[in-house]
């Protein structure tokens, strides 16, 4: 069985078009984030109380009074949601607060839930405090960490194959990278969609660093081979075309195949209040835009590359 | 050839019997059911050394991040104070009980708590993250609290300005005028409790003109009704009421709670003491503590804490108490007074007792504390995350069910796309799976829910490397090249692109390694080795496998 013989598309030419389909998208992520004020951080970046609650019995029409029970707590605005399917009679409710008066506010929280539903018993799921101090921390971490892997991965390209080479990978990972995260600013301007920047998501960002740059790399490498070492001035617009063509039925199989695989995972917690859930998320989006920028970003930049300064 | 065949053949065989070998208790430990776990890990006390564990998201547990507070310590007693506060609390953690914690200092000052399974999280974050800052402090003479007091509700009605210094002349009165302040302060505190009851509970602080009726009497001591608590708080914290009381010289005194709470007839009543703020004597004076029942009088069959002073604290002690008798002597831990006995002659011994009402459990869990001596400095719980058994089995079952599912997926494509080669790369899939899982037993690493992930996400990728080689092969299949050479043309051109390819993922993996905690560890961990061991599945054991098929018989045809 085989998808593609032997194609010919021209994927470099249609460059122009891939660049302003990839500035649209860019584009809605600047909106995106304006109108979502910034990317939705989680409690890891910001700090704040989370505390996830099973109910014996269904709570569906008290989340407005479980709200109203909390905001008396005076912890700043709580969110409230239900998770999972209806019939688990699940909640989460995040707060900014993590300590007052010594108190822990996750005690606080069941201890005021349990006094107003003292018939309707519920269950600790999940707990979590961070506090402001660590959140920042963390914040000042993931953003090293990104930038950090990006610097790595120019200089190990730039070592193996030519400076030019890492330079437009990087770019198309900081493409992949903030497409990723408007993804998820545009997302959570949809009404009862709510997915939130944790660590987790941070690693699965990084994780589609390393996957987009696989990606390129295969490209690369044969648009390497195909150069054959020698000084390349003519045709090289064509050369990375056929090399992409030539590496197409790879780039199509090994981004089903693992688009399939975290599409399973992400179906499999979509209904978890599990953050495994945002986590898949950011893969899933990650392995397509990591698919295409390597064929549409990080080829096309080599050949702008070449009309200015000429690749050796 | 074939004898390098066989060599490589044997390479492999051994590689997988060495995993099953690392496999084999994980195996037989993961199998059983969970009620039955805890038994199997008491006759096999070693288990947990010879098995990937859960990590606590999925077993579910508590995770603590302490930070020292060091801001009250000086140049001195910086010294060494994490390692003195990891030895507490490894101390206070292996008096609770919980099996396999895991406890990790940090940079300069911070301390990682993992508790695996744990059922009770409430008690164990109070026995941990107690400071147990035990301290002995004299309370103030009443003369004194009712100066206090006059000097906080000039501020707060807003006369600060003209009566702090009145009440600094009053600092000088004689103690005849003393004892008749005290005496008016008593008569206004009269009727007090009603006055208090009365009083709407929905007042704003601002509204509030006297402190004096937030409080109410209790013998010599005051003590403020429960529902004012928040605001005597907000009152005391304020920084014009802690300046005048400077002013007055009283800066070296401070209000703290009781533990107990009063029953006042209709109304709760918590006592407020006001104290010296310097210790007489501090925790690290005491030798042992436990919890025992008390011996006669109001004390009769009540829990309370037994503390036994080391021989420099029963010297300091004797002192004080002799220094001090008929004053009260305030037992403070953690900056709430436990209880205030009056000294009624010189202690040499070196015994007290911390009374207070408490249950059996909380006096042992506070002579664990006591015992294992106070921290070197308050610590605070910065980061805590406390994960329910029943969300970690929940996410056991469906990272399981994804992770069949995904596989699944994957193996039956590869075997539909590339036909018997797909096979061939599917049994490198398995063995990669296979060597992932028995390097994590075999070091002992966690396995947790973004580790799954991983394994999932390895499953996809990791087909990549098979994916590069046969399509190369068919490459050269296509420009007429024989089986043979095309095998040997496709893995030699898709080496040096494998390694690029999965060095750059290694790179990110370790840079995640190498700042993420807990789960996203566990991620970069199971990532990590996924790519080593797809890059030696894909690599060599499907090159023998085609070695043999090729090279066995003249092959005209392959199955790709």
């Amino acid at each position: 069985m085989q998808f593609f013989k032997s194609t010919n598309f021209n994927f470099i030419g249609n460059r122009k078009k891939a660049f302003v389909f990839s500035g649209i998208l860019l584009l809605i992520t600047v909106v995106s984030l304006i109108v979502n004020k910034g990317p939705n951080l989680s409690i890891d970046f910001v700090g704040g109380t989370v505390v996830q609650l099973k109910f014996e019995n269904s709570i569906k029409d008290d989340i407005g009074q479980i709200r109203s029970v909390i905001d008396q707590l005076e912890y700043g605005s709580p969110e409230v949601k239900t998770i999972g399917k209806p019939e688990d009679n699940e909640i989460q409710i995040t707060v900014k607060a993590t300590e007052s008066k010594g108190e822990s506010v996750g005690d606080n929280i069941k201890k005021a839930v349990a006094t107003n539903y003292p018939d309707n018993p519920f269950e600790l799921r999940r707990e979590e405090k961070v506090g402001p101090k660590i959140g920042g921390e963390l914040q000042q971490k993931a953003v090293l960490a990104i930038l950090l892997s990006l610097l790595a991965i120019v200089i190990y390209i730039g070592i193996r194959f030519h400076l030019p080479f890492g330079i437009a990978a990087i770019v198309a990972l900081f493409h992949d990278v903030l497409i990723t995260i408007g993804a998820f600013a545009f997302l959570n301007l949809i009404p009862n969609v709510d997915v939130e920047l944790s660590l987790p998501v941070i690693a699965a960002l990084l994780t589609i660093v390393g996957y987009s740059l696989n990606d390129t790399i295969v490209v690369f490498d044969r648009i390497r081979e195909n150069m054959g070492g020698s000084v390349i001035k003519r045709n090289l617009e064509e050369r990375i075309n056929s090399s992409i063509n030539q590496c197409l039925s790879r780039t199509i199989i090994t981004s089903l195949t693992t688009f399939a695989v975290v599409l399973t995972v992400f179906i499999a917690f979509i209904n978890s209040g599990a953050i495994i859930k945002d986590f898949s998320l950011a893969l899933l989006v990650g392995v397509i835009s990591g698919t295409y920028s390597s064929i549409y970003i990080a080829s096309p930049i080599l050949v702008l590359w070449n009309q200015k300064w000429t690749i050796k | 050839m074939k004898r390098n065949n066989a060599v490589s053949l044997l390479v492999i065989i051994a590689a997988v019997a060495l995993s099953i070998w690392f496999l084999k208790d994980s195996f037989i430990f993961y199998s059983k059911p969970i009620a039955v776990r805890q038994e199997y890990q008491e006759e096999h006390p070693n288990i947990f050394k010879r098995i990937f564990n859960l990590g606590l998201d999925l077993q579910g547990g508590m995770r603590l991040v302490l930070e020292i507070d060091r801001s009250q310590l000086n140049k001195d007693e910086q010294k060494n104070v994490l390692d003195r506060a990891y030895t507490i609390i490894e101390n206070r953690i292996n008096a609770l009980g919980v099996a396999e914690p895991t406890i990790q200092k940090q940079g300069k000052d911070r301390i990682i708590v993992e508790l695996p399974g744990l059922k009770n999280e409430e008690a164990a974050k109070r026995v941990i993250g107690s400071t147990a800052q035990l301290e002995f402090k004299l309370v103030r003479e009443p003369s004194e609290l009712m100066r206090a007091i006059r000097i906080i509700d000039n501020v707060v009605s807003g006369k600060a300005g003209i009566d702090s210094l009145e009440t600094d002349t009053a600092a000088d009165t004689t103690a005849q005028e003393e004892v008749e302040s005290r005496e008016k302060a008593r008569q206004l505190f009269e009727g007090g409790v009603e006055d208090t009851a009365a009083q709407d509970t929905t007042i704003a602080p601002e509204t509030i003109t006297s402190f004096r009726s937030l409080l109410v009497q209790i013998g010599e001591q005051i003590g403020v009704p429960e529902k004012n608590k928040a605001k005597v708080d907000k009152i005391l914290d304020r920084e014009d009421v802690q300046n005048a009381l400077q002013r007055a010289g009283m800066g070296g005194s401070q209000f703290l709670w009781g533990h107990d709470i009063i029953d006042q007839g209709q109304i709760e009543v918590r006592p407020l003491y006001f104290v010296k703020s310097r210790p007489e004597l501090k925790g690290d004076a005491i030798s042992d503590a436990s919890a025992i029942l008390g011996q006669g009088g109001m004390n009769q069959g009540q829990p309370l804490v037994s503390l036994e002073m080391n021989r420099r604290g029963a010297r300091v002690f004797s002192r004080v108490t002799a220094a001090n008798t008929n004053k009260y002597l305030a037992i403070v831990l953690d900056s709430t007074v436990y209880s205030a006995p009056v000294i009624r002659q010189k202690i040499t011994q070196g015994r007290a007792q911390i009374e207070g009402s408490f249950t059996m459990e909380e006096a042992k869990n506070l002579a664990v504390v006591l015992q294992a001596g106070a921290l070197p400095a308050p610590v605070d719980i910065i980061e805590e995350r406390t994960i329910g058994p029943s969300l970690g089995q929940d996410s056991i079952r469906t990272g399981a069910l994804a992770f069949i599912i995904g596989f699944a997926l994957v193996v039956v494509f590869m075997g539909i796309y590339y036909k018997l080669s797909g096979v061939i790369a599917d049994i490198a899939l398995i063995l990669n799976l296979l060597f992932v899982m028995a390097v994590m037993a075999g070091i002992n690493a966690t396995l947790t829910l973004p580790g799954i992930a991983g394994l999932i996400l390895i499953i996809g990728m990791a087909v990549d490397a098979n994916v590069i080689i046969f399509e190369r092969i068919r490459e050269e299949l296509a420009v007429g090249k024989t089986v043979r050479s095309a095998v040997n043309a496709g893995y030699g051109r898709a080496f040096l692109t494998i390694m690029d390819a999965n060095i750059t993922t290694l790179i990110t993996a370790f840079i995640l390694l190498w700042i993420g905690t807990g789960p996203i560890k566990g991620f970069a961990i199971t990532l990590i080795f996924g790519i080593i061991a797809s890059l030696f599945t894909a690599l060599f054991v499907t090159k023998v496998i085609f070695n043999i098929i090729v090279g066995s018989r003249k092959v005209t045809k392959l199955s790709i």
